[in-house]
């Protein structure tokens, strides 16, 4: 035997196993090595020492605080577990509700390719958004229209003026002239003048329609 | 694993107090005494023992039924000593507590090579001292011990021969190694 397998032997019998196999060969070599005599010393002594060990015996009451604990924890769980089911079951019920009442906006905006039910385009009410598209339209083509009616009676008035003129009068005209000229440039300016209102009613109508989708969709969103 | 241990568990997560009382009984000398052991502090490995069944109770559905429950719990309480032991190093107050452990009183010279084993084994790095306390004081075998540290047999065996040189070495150092009883038994 050699100190390798010597070593092998004591570890082998400090696991549990019998030296009586290997006694005569172990005794051998532990009477030629100093080492493994030291190691076989310890061995020993360190098994011997270890049968006096005792093990420490819990303290009366643990084991009933450790059960009171476990108990409670148990408790916190199942309540955890509770709130967490009522407050999916609260969002899915939120979500719910909040996607039915998006469904109902009378003017939400569909995706190209949807198709509205029938029945509800039967049914269906004007919006505000239409509403006011309506009356925006109303009001530029009467702004236009009262606009193009100024200028064509400040027109007919001339043609008529020279129309019913006679010689004599062209006497009275040509003194006129200047009044004539006048009233053509009342014409012009009356034009010029009327055209930048319709353009600005058209503009305030128009900037006032493009805010009526983004209220909508404030809306929705705050659904 | 024994049927036994898969309806305990599963009493113990329907939070039955039969069930929760019958785990308690089963493994709290086991924890307990580890706990001191590696603690070395009878107040601590109350605190610590209480924990662990605290840490076992919340992580019961993890459990494997196909593996017997005692590694696993042992592994829980062997990592959670030695977070604590880390925990309590960098706590200035505390001191040694080796004293308060000594459970029986050995006399004369018995008692100072039981001391001086304990120191020993308190040197030893903490993984070989975890293989060392289970094998040698909770008379676990080396498969449950690989179990309870999630490590190869053959790890665990080199880990407990080398804690025990380490052992046999210190035993040398003190001159505690006398010249009697060189046979073989």
């Amino acid at each position: 035997m050699n100190c390798p397998e010597c070593q092998e032997m004591i570890q082998r019998w400090l696991d549990g196993e019998p030296a009586a196999d290997t006694s005569a060969e172990g005794n051998l070599h532990l009477q030629s090595c100093a080492d493994c005599r030291e190691r076989w010393r310890a061995a020993r002594l360190l098994r011997d020492s270890l049968r006096l060990f005792t093990s420490a015996v819990p303290p009366p009451g643990l084991s009933q605080r450790i059960e009171r604990r476990l108990l409670l924890e148990h408790q916190r769980t199942v309540r955890k577990r509770r709130l967490l089911v009522a407050s999916a079951l609260a969002a899915s019920l939120i979500l719910t509700s909040g996607t039915l009442y998006w469904l109902a906006l009378p003017g939400r905006t569909r995706s190209p390719g949807a198709k509205a039910p029938e029945q509800s385009t039967a049914n269906a009410v004007p919006s505000l958004h239409q509403h006011v598209e309506e009356a925006s339209q109303a009001f530029v083509l009467l702004t236009e229209r009262a606009a193009q009616q100024t200028v064509m009676d400040s027109r007919a008035l001339l043609p008529a003026m020279e129309t019913q003129a006679t010689a004599g009068d062209r006497l009275v005209l040509q003194a006129l002239e200047p009044s004539a000229q006048s009233l053509e440039e009342l014409k012009r300016s009356m034009s010029a003048g009327l055209e930048p209102v319709t353009s600005s009613a058209r503009r305030a109508v128009d900037l006032f329609l493009g805010e009526i989708p983004q209220s909508n969709a404030r809306r929705r969103n705050g659904s | 694993m024994s049927v036994d241990e898969a309806g305990l568990v599963r009493g113990c997560l329907r939070g039955e107090p039969e069930a929760i009382r019958c785990l308690v009984d089963r493994f709290q000398a086991d924890i307990y005494a580890l706990c001191v052991r590696m603690l070395r502090h009878r107040h601590d490995a109350e605190d610590v023992t209480q924990e662990v069944f605290l840490r076992i109770f919340r992580s019961l559905r993890r459990w494997d039924a196909a593996r017997p429950l005692k590694p696993w719990i042992l592994g829980i309480t062997i990592n959670r000593c030695r977070t604590w032991l880390t925990q309590r190093a960098r706590r200035p107050e505390l001191v040694d507590y080796l004293q308060e452990t000594v459970a029986g009183r050995p006399e004369d010279d018995l008692a100072e090579l039981v001391r001086e084993i304990r120191s020993a084994i308190a040197a030893l790095r903490p993984e070989y001292q975890s293989v060392f306390i289970l094998f040698h004081e909770r008379g676990q075998p080396y498969d449950a011990i690989a179990r309870a540290l999630d490590r190869p047999v053959g790890t665990i065996k080199t880990w407990l021969h080398r804690a025990r040189l380490e052992i046999f070495e210190r035993l040398r150092q003190r001159g505690m190694v006398s010249e009697v009883g060189n046979e073989l038994p």
